[in-house]
């Protein structure tokens, strides 16, 4: 509906539209919309994960009070087809990109200050136990999406003309997976593996990236099916690991009662944490169809 | 007097070893039934968050302990109900060494066991399956294990951090625990929540107990498992051969009348104590020391861990209650070591009382009582305790025997269990809570306090090659009576310095294994 209404007012160019094409705008505006629900979610997964670790540190306020600022700017831009608010969070998804890093950062040196940190024989333990390893890495990719659909097109010709942007989000797909991968296959360890769809992840996901990443040296139709291949799947295993991860939740002693919810909620499988892959799968296959139409 | 019509086995205590006997057994398609003295309890509604109405899963009947070191006899190594004393056990789910089969070789102590480590691997491989047993990814004491551990190791509770801390400072390896309670979900099982009333009993079958594992599957497995019934009598019929199990049984309305169980196979798995018990008491005319004691061991070379606890106080709370007090382990004291003046040795773990229990340890311990009891247990929070395993000889002067002139409600002579340490087992306990004390100094502790505490019992019913050294074979078959096994504890010939549940259970595996494999060749 909002699409339909922007193509009208094509004439009232903005820094945000400025140059593009329709297909362009429409990618932008969609990636726009994913970026803004993705980092909702993510806030979510967040605050749980940093309220189980009774923010022990004040660093931990940061990205759960910064995360919001940014989904509010996001959703101004979403909702606006990038009319209004576009500039505000572009700048904001990229200050994002930078506390992705400082969290990135400190999440690993929770870890090595854990008992028996200076064995290397005990990381995986302390990992399995202590701030999880890749998590600050989805704000990186998130702020790089938020960048993505923000962008004016004076900075990003340059770049545009000499790789597609489909192409473009197959690398950025294919960067975005070995963290998550890594994540999922040390925290699913973690369970053991009692579930064998836990490993289902663990072993598509590196097909579904290396799909990815030889997709983005090619412009051919076989690159192009491999990659909308890799992003629809990536996108269903996240549809499929939130309904395993809800399941799971109410395996655990009380389930979904009233009185033992909140206690599974943060200590059971993370319920929103799948959902990043509908987000970055849901991307790629937008980025394919922009070009589609071109 | 009932009697019911016979069946292919009858396994007498459905703890540790029984209720995985009657499980495989019935897998096998055997008839079995398991006869238990006590309830046959359902965890979400028998169990309470209540310390004191919880001691209702110790043994509480009357008995009489003695000797220099009398140890204690209710919550550290009895359970009375289907699941025994697993249902309220700390959970340490550990292998003995290899050495331990051979002490009497490699050390010149003890005797050497007609099994070796190798004989029971497979079977504590199945056996931690079944239970689901989490544990560290690399176990790096004792040679190599063929596996992982089918769950992953439990985080760090407060007193695993102290333990951790204080460890690493003085270079001694430490590992989370490896512990019967599960970490992930397995089958409609749910993975622990970290309550931290495991000693009182687990009210959401996350620990595995025998009770909510083996027991449950067999008896959906069809066996029968018959609660309330105290076996006071193994039957032998004019050979010698048993024939059965002759019980007091107590109805759920208060009555209490005798019955008779018939079977192929008599299995006695009734632990250290009433094992023994049960033996001596079934003597006859044939058998007038007992039954299966030719060789006078019976009830003789009862051995304990010494498990003394040192507690520290650190500034900062350790919420020693919280999580499953089982945690974190070392072993680098375990073996043999030429610079110090034991051989054998012990294992250091965390241990985590509630604050009755850690009461009843500060009042006796400290002589507090009243107003300085009380001042004392506002810092509950602070304390963290390590306990020690310390391996005891077998000596045949500990055990167990009938009292002459008391008996209990049913009429049964009421045992008399007799223990003292050797000097090697003291020397094994000042060493360790020594160590216990400077690992707790190193975390950061200001003050440390020890309580002397023993756990566990092993032998009194001793397997081997020779039936003049032993009571039973390398299968638990006793040697003098056909049809009569005995399996639980009290079959072991060494200590070891490892928690005993998990080589219990292993043994029962391979009896039931053997068993089947008899049955087969029709040699029962």
């Amino acid at each position: 509906m909002f699409m339909k209404r922007s193509r009208r007012r094509l004439g009232r160019a903005t820094a945000f539209s400025g140059g593009w094409s329709p297909p362009m705008r429409r990618l932008r505006t969609q990636l726009a919309v994913i970026t803004t629900a993705s980092t909702a979610l993510l806030w979510l997964d967040n605050l749980s994960e940093h309220y189980r670790g009774g923010f022990e540190r004040e660093l931990m306020y940061v990205p759960i009070l910064a995360n919001p600022v940014v989904a509010a700017a996001g959703a101004v831009t979403a909702v606006t087809g990038g009319r209004r608010g576009g500039r505000l969070f572009g700048l904001l998804s990229a200050a994002q990109t930078a506390i992705a890093v400082v969290g990135f950062v400190e999440h690993q040196r929770g870890i090595l200050k854990k008992p028996g940190g200076n064995q290397p024989r005990q990381l995986l333990f302390n990992a399995w136990y202590g701030p999880p390893v890749a998590a600050p890495l989805q704000y990186l990719g998130l702020g790089l999406m938020g960048v993505m659909a923000t962008v004016p097109q004076s900075a990003a010709a340059p770049l545009l003309a000499r790789i597609p942007v489909d192409r473009l989000m197959r690398a950025f797909t294919a960067l975005n997976l070995p963290p998550l991968w890594a994540e999922i296959g040390y925290l699913h360890a973690r369970g053991s593996f009692q579930n064998r769809a836990q490993w289902l992840p663990v072993v598509t996901l590196p097909l579904a990236g290396a799909m990815s990443a030889l997709a983005a040296t090619s412009d051919s139709r076989t690159a192009r099916t491999a990659a909308q291949a890799a992003s629809g799947w990536t996108a269903l295993l996240g549809a499929a690991g939130t309904g395993f991860h809800l399941y799971g939740l109410h395996r655990r002693y009380g389930g979904y009662r009233r009185g033992s919810f909140l206690f599974n909620w943060l200590n059971g499988p993370p319920a929103p944490a799948p959902l990043q892959m509908i987000g970055l799968g849901l991307a790629g296959l937008a980025a394919e169809r922009a070009v589609t139409r071109r | 007097m009932t009697t019911h019509d016979e069946v292919d086995a009858v396994v007498v205590g459905v703890g540790a070893a029984g209720a995985v006997l009657v499980r495989k057994l019935t897998d096998a398609g055997w008839r079995v039934v398991g006869l238990d003295a006590g309830p046959h309890w359902d965890p979400q509604t028998d169990f309470l968050s209540d310390e004191r109405a919880m001691s209702k899963l110790f043994w509480r009947d009357r008995r009489v302990t003695g000797g220099e070191d009398p140890i204690e006899l209710a919550g550290n190594v009895t359970g009375k109900g289907v699941g025994g004393s697993t249902v309220h056990y700390s959970m340490y789910a550990l292998r003995l060494h290899r050495s331990d089969f051979q002490t009497h070789t490699r050390d010149g102590v003890g005797s050497d066991w007609p099994l070796s480590y190798d004989d029971l691997e497979p079977y504590y491989d199945e056996v931690e399956h079944e239970l689901g047993i989490a544990g560290p990814v690399d176990w790096p004491w004792d040679a190599p294990r063929r596996h992982r551990y089918p769950y992953r190791p439990h985080q760090l509770n407060g007193v695993g951090e102290v333990m951790a801390r204080g460890c690493d400072a003085l270079g001694i390896t430490w590992r989370p625990g490896a512990i019967a309670t599960l970490s992930a979900p397995k089958g409609d099982r749910p993975p622990c929540v970290y309550r931290g009333w495991c000693l009182s009993g687990c009210t959401t079958n996350a620990k595995s107990s025998t009770l909510v594992t083996y027991a449950k599957e067999a008896v959906r497995a069809g066996a029968e498992i018959r609660p309330d019934c105290m076996v006071h009598r193994v039957d032998t019929d004019a050979t010698g051969r048993a024939i059965g199990v002759t019980y007091v049984r107590r109805s759920a309305d208060g009555t209490v009348h005798e019955e008779q169980q018939r079977a192929r196979v008599v299995i006695v798995s009734a632990y250290s104590i009433e094992t023994p018990r049960l033996l001596l008491m079934s003597a006859s005319s044939g058998h007038p020391d007992g039954l299966a004691n030719s060789s006078g061991l019976v009830g003789k070379g009862l051995m304990i861990h010494g498990s003394d606890v040192v507690f520290g106080r650190f500034p900062e709370p350790v919420s020693q209650f919280k999580a499953p007090p089982p945690n974190t382990i070392t072993q680098d004291f375990y073996e043999t070591n030429s610079a110090h003046d034991f051989v054998r040795g012990y294992s250091i773990e965390t241990v985590g009382p509630l604050p009755g229990k850690f009461a009843q340890l500060a009042a006796s311990t400290l002589g507090l009582w009243g107003e300085s009891l009380r001042e004392f247990m506002y810092d509950y929070s602070h304390y963290a305790g390590l306990g020690l395993v310390g391996e005891t000889q077998a000596q045949d002067s500990n055990g167990v025997r009938l009292s002459r002139d008391e008996t209990d409600t049913f009429g049964l002579p009421i045992p008399v269990v007799t223990f003292s340490y050797a000097e090697n087992d003291r020397r094994i306990l000042e060493a360790g809570t020594d160590t216990q004390r400077r690992i707790l100094e190193a975390a950061g502790a200001q003050t440390t306090f020890r309580v002397s505490d023993t756990a566990h019992l092993m032998g009194a019913c001793r397997m081997g090659d020779d039936p003049a050294t032993s009571v039973v074979d390398r299968n638990c078959r006793t040697w003098d009576v056909p049809g009569l096994y005995v399996c639980d504890g009290s079959v072991f010939v060494t200590s070891g310095a490892s928690n005993p549940s998990l080589t219990i259970q292993a043994i029962a595996a391979r009896t039931a294994d053997q068993l089947i494999a008899a049955g087969r060749r029709d040699q029962l």
